[in-house]
């Protein structure tokens, strides 16, 4: 599906125009250096720029707007390379032509109204409101704890240094927060219209005088966008780190780093691998840990390709880590020297090209692979069916040997 | 075959019922991916039952543990099928029906035949169902593991006398750990029947080929008549006020059931559950000020997400939070069920937002798909004049209902260090 660019002097607008849809869809995505602190006053700002705009005193009244004009569905989201960061504010509304007339310029500007005019004062954001999102975020942080999945999801990530910096434990992280004043985190917001990119896409049955509504309500001095590239990983730490928890289950996690892997290997065969590893019921730890031996409910590979990462995550009986330990190195090692059926490649083909039809039936998904291909160099899905196409066994074998193990986790149960 | 369409919205369904019993509802949509799922007439909600003349008495879990092992087959696994097919196939149990199902946007037959033979041809061995009990014992440590399912389970618990409902829909280690091959097959002869199942597809499909591929299917197969459910009367009391689960945590994990007599109404099921959502979305909603006043409170930490459930002639309300003391979110939750009152604002924004969420159901096979079946599991049909209904609620007609609604009868359980 093709798209109209257009360029203005600090910021850039995709339109994708389609009839498929009920619906049009917007994602605004500002784009910055990542640095340990960002997520912490992203997060924040996620809060306070929900709870209050300058026109809207409190949820309340921004519910209701909201319910007035039928209800548009406004999220912020947030991803993360080793040296990126960016946010985005995505929304999804009616078209008007299934509501009212003129519904489509008031879902923009209610949208608008979140980033561009929050509720400011003496230079600062409510600093009433602010508390409360601060000590909100900060019991959010504590309670991380109260969820085995969640916690042990954090720590393993962490201890896989994946970011350009350190990243910090959640006491660290809650100290920080505590550090952050309603004035600071206006500051972070300002800071966002002179150091961040802007790029917009909008998909949907629009014309390009939707174009003219966005651009009438955006200032700032927006930096250039940057492509945002895989991580290259030179080594790995091989550690072995064990915690304990009073949860019935143990958590088990084994990260693979993927060494030098081609372009080609880092957009489509790290997923395959993955897939064939651990990505169904067909997978090979699917077979060997659950339905062979019974060892656990779930067990999942997955490729996190701007990490060049392969994550195995598991839950499983604390008696049995040792099992299912092996078990994950050897399934590994049998892909690494060619020990699996040529058909597994075909069928986790099929199963791509299947998503890759299905995503044409989904207005998020198309957003999505339009800002993929822009921020981060993904092929068009024209091309991932040509190039899918041609993935061989071989192509598989010869990244499995790219992966090493950096570090096995384990969150003990009792 | 009969054409119905959704009063309002752009969305027709054809319906059929076969001579065994077995309904059909096929739902036309112009996407690529095609979604199909059967649903049986029973689930986590089953202990005593009569089949044949004979009363069982079924452990608790066995609907979950059936779900689990319809899919592995003498010669193949159904799982399996759907990958190598290239679909996304699994199925869930919930408290009251289990559904299979898979969607894909190739190889609609062969995915459709997997799903049949799924449903209709058991076979469960001795060591089939042994090997399954690993897996499932590890499915429910995983729920136990979080404390927000542990005081969900407790405090259903706590809530009902007589009913099976009050066990987790998984089971329990013991039950799960005592379930034979004779049980699988009791609770699949006595409700597996086609009389007892639908199903549902929606998607870019010929409605007419797809009866006509369920009568080739069930041709010639023998079919039984389904079993029927023993359930005892329910007392309008809960079991237990309060408990208290100690697990090693930082912040109290708060989890409450308001069990509500609804048996004196005599007014359609839906248009009674839309009043009962309604009285949420008025009370505890972003729309009413609730998640303002839940936030400004520095003893609630975490917004109060709540959840209605009818289990017969009682409609449950459920509220979970995080908290500093459990007694302030009751407070609060109590006093806010207090002088209910509708305004006819409010409750046309309310019946604004519904009506554009049927629209936009309408645009996406998944959503539109879980919304047909959870009409008929919920209220045995489609409900076509749905849009109807909720535009002529009134504010009237809900102040008199919440007057007779008593939300005296509640359970609470904490989870905490």
């Amino acid at each position: 599906m093709s798209y109209i660019k257009k360029t203005r002097e600090h910021y850039n607008i995709y339109l994708q125009k389609t009839s498929s849809f009920k619906t049009i869809s917007i994602s605004f995505v500002f784009q910055r250096l990542n640095t340990q602190t960002d997520k912490l006053y992203q997060a924040m700002l996620r809060k306070m720029l929900y709870l209050k705009t300058a026109k809207y005193n409190n949820l309340e009244e921004l519910t209701k707007a909201a319910a007035y004009i039928y209800n548009p569905v406004t999220f912020f989201n947030t991803k993360t390379s080793s040296k990126y960061r960016t946010f985005t504010l995505a929304a999804e509304f009616a078209n008007e032509k299934y509501t009212e007339k003129g519904m489509n310029k008031k879902n923009i500007e209610f949208i608008m109204d979140y980033f561009w005019h929050p509720y400011v004062k003496d230079n600062s954001f409510d600093e009433e409101l602010f508390k409360v999102c601060q000590k909100n975020y900060i019991e959010e942080l504590k309670s991380i704890k109260n969820y085995p999945e969640s916690y042990s999801l954090n720590e393993c990530w962490r201890l896989l240094n994946l970011y350009d910096f350190k990243d910090l434990k959640t006491e660290k992280l809650i100290e920080e927060v505590e550090k952050m004043t309603a004035k600071t985190l206006y500051e972070y917001y300002k800071s966002m219209f002179t150091e961040d990119s802007l790029d917009i896409f909008i998909l949907g049955n629009v014309n390009e005088e939707i174009i003219d509504i966005i651009d009438n309500y955006i200032y700032g001095d927006f930096k250039p966008s940057k492509m945002i590239k895989p991580k290259k990983n030179k080594e790995v730490k091989m550690q072995e780190i064990k915690e304990v928890t009073d949860s019935p289950q143990s958590k088990l996690y084994l990260g693979y780093k993927v060494i030098d892997p081609t372009t080609y290997e880092e957009k489509y065969i790290s997923l395959m691998f993955s897939m064939i590893l651990g990505g169904g019921t067909e997978s090979c730890l699917h077979q060997e840990v659950r339905e062979k031996r019974s060892l656990c409910y779930y067990i999942y590979a997955t490729s996190y390709n701007l990490f060049n990462l392969i994550l195995i995550t598991s839950g499983i009986d604390k008696s049995n880590s040792n099992e299912v330990i092996n078990i994950i190195k050897d399934e590994i090692s049998k892909i690494q020297k060619g020990l699996f059926a040529e058909s597994r490649v075909e069928e986790v083909k099929k199963l791509y090209e299947n998503i890759l039809l299905e995503a044409k039936d989904s207005p998020d998904s198309l957003i999505n692979s339009l800002i993929n291909e822009v921020m981060r160099g993904a092929d068009s899905p024209a091309e991932k069916f040509k190039i899918v196409k041609k993935i061989t066994k071989e192509d598989i074998v010869t990244f499995a040997k790219k992966i090493k193990l950096d570090t096995i986790y384990l969150l003990e149960g009792r | 075959m009969i054409k119905k369409k959704f009063k309002d919205l752009d969305l027709e369904i054809y319906e059929h019922t076969l001579d065994n019993g077995f309904k059909i509802y096929v739902c036309k949509m112009d996407r690529y991916k095609i979604d199909a799922r059967i649903t049986v007439n029973v689930g986590g909600e089953l202990e005593k039952f009569k089949y044949q003349n004979k009363t069982f008495t079924a452990p608790y879990g066995v609907s979950h543990f059936l779900e689990h092992k319809m899919f592995t087959k003498a010669d193949s696994d159904i799982s399996s099928v759907y990958e190598k097919n290239g679909a996304f196939g699994n199925a869930y149990t919930d408290d009251y029906s289990t559904v299979y199902h898979f969607s894909s946007p190739v190889k609609f037959w062969d995915n459709l035949e997997a799903l049949f033979r799924c449903v209709n041809e058991p076979y469960f061995t001795d060591e089939n169902v042994l090997k399954e009990k690993g897996i499932i014992t590890q499915e429910l440590m995983d729920l136990l593991s979080d404390p927000t399912a542990l005081a969900y389970f407790r405090t259903k618990y706590n809530a009902f006398h007589n009913n099976s409902y009050k066990y987790p829909v998984i089971g329990t280690k013991e039950s799960i750990e005592s379930i034979t091959k004779e049980d699988l097959y009791n609770v699949y002869n006595a409700f597996y029947a086609p009389s007892n199942m639908h199903l549902v597809v929606t998607g870019n499909v010929e409605p007419q080929k797809v009866i006509a591929f369920a009568e080739k299917y069930y041709q010639d197969k023998p079919f039984n008549k389904k079993g029927e459910k023993v359930t005892e009367l329910e007392p309008k009391t809960v079991c237990q006020r309060k408990d208290i689960i100690n697990k090693n945590i930082n912040n109290k994990v708060c989890f409450i059931n308001y069990k509500v007599d609804i048996s004196n109404f005599s007014i359609p099921n839906f248009e009674l559950q839309r009043y009962l959502n309604v009285l949420l979305l008025a009370r505890f909603s972003s729309l009413s000020g609730f998640n303002d006043l839940v936030m400004q409170n520095e003893n609630i930490l975490s917004p109060i997400s709540w959840r209605l459930d009818v289990k017969g002639n009682y409609a449950n309300f459920y509220f979970q939070a995080e908290t500093k003391d459990e007694e302030i979110v009751l407070d609060l939750l109590n006093e806010r069920f207090n002088n209910l009152k509708m305004e006819e604002e409010l409750l046309d924004l309310i019946k604004k937002n519904w009506i554009n969420g049927y629209i936009l159901a309408t645009d996406n096979v998944i959503e539109a798909s879980t919304l047909i079946n959870e009409q008929i599991i919920k209220y045995g049909e489609v409900v076509y004049d749905a849009t109807a209904v909720i535009k002529n609620l009134t504010a009237e007609k809900a102040n008199e209902i919440f007057k007779q609604l008593d939300f005296a009868n509640y359970t609470f359980t904490v989870v905490q260090k």
